[in-house]
């Protein structure tokens, strides 16, 4: 399992799919938006990302890092943050390989 | 050489640039170092940061050129040394100088970079890491935000070395192997 992180529209589908080579099929993009909209919907998003992360449903994951601004004002917009940023955490823990994408260019963070 | 240097806000990026095109200008020294400068003074904040670049670069030997928008490469001669301050205000200039926003104008954008890259002997270019705070911002901040990602994406291409800078240290992001800069 590859996690690819890094901030908005740096390039990291294409990173997964072109260069990777993993198929669309194979890959969760954007797990910070799944995480959003599972929680307002009332739903588990660590257990239900985590089963799919386990289970070998994909090879590859992406997502957004959000957590480099300033601690929002609005309490449920902190939650999300923070439990994006925990998620975020354990998917990396169980990933072989760790990569941020900056200007494009995936740089290596976790060689498993 | 061609080198970008991204960071956040007041990270180093200017004194590292500075530092690197000085350097890479001492086996170049009969040709002109040029400074391109992007950010329009409008206010007091601005004006307190360009003087304080200024202040950094006085002594140096910059020629400076104050470019907003339209870089194509028309100024500096032929060989010169180039640094090339900064993508965020050059995207922000050519996207909102006419008003409404302007989606086209990263490939303007990436055209003129293209064409001072080919005059320069060497080129340091600095950007600005937005992307990274989850906030949710209104259709034309987003706007500009993916032209700069665009922009930077491939400035890190063209480029043969990407640096980040982080609390003033200088961390290589990408290294083409030939690269003397």
């Amino acid at each position: 399992m590859i996690f690819v992180t890094g901030g908005a529209f740096q390039g990291k589908r294409r990173f997964v799919t072109e260069t990777l080579g993993i198929s669309e099929e194979r890959a969760l993009f954007d797990a910070h938006e799944y995480v959003e909209a599972a929680l307002s919907e009332g739903r588990d998003p660590e257990a239900e990302l985590m089963r799919m992360i386990c289970g070998g449903a994909v090879d590859a994951v992406t997502a957004d890092e959000i957590g480099m601004g300033i601690v929002p004002q609005d309490a449920d917009e902190r939650r999300r943050r923070e439990i994006t940023g925990r998620i975020m955490c354990k998917i990396a823990e169980r990933s072989d390989e760790v990569y941020r994408l900056v200007c494009g260019i995936p740089v290596k963070i976790k060689q498993g | 050489m061609i080198e970008l240097i991204t960071g956040g806000s007041g990270s180093g990026k200017s004194e590292y640039a500075e530092r690197r095109i000085c350097e890479a200008h001492r086996a170049n020294a009969e040709k002109p170092l040029v400074y391109i400068a992007a950010m329009q003074p409008f206010g007091a904040e601005a004006r307190e940061r360009i003087a304080r670049h200024r202040a950094m670069r006085s002594g140096k030997g910059f020629e400076t050129v104050e470019r907003y928008t339209g870089i194509d490469g028309s100024e500096a001669e032929p060989g010169s040394d180039v640094l090339l301050e900064c993508l965020g205000n050059l995207t922000a200039n050519e996207m909102f100088s006419g008003g409404a926003a302007d989606a086209g104008c990263a490939e303007r954008i990436k055209r003129g970079l293209d064409s001072l890259a080919r005059r320069c002997a060497n080129l340091c270019i600095i950007t600005n890491e937005v992307f990274s705070d989850g906030m949710r911002y209104g259709a034309d901040t987003v706007l500009y935000m993916r032209a700069l990602a665009e922009v930077n994406i491939y400035a890190a291409r063209i480029a043969d070395t990407v640096t980040e800078v982080v609390c003033a240290v200088p961390v290589r992001i990408k290294q083409a192997e030939d690269a003397l800069l």
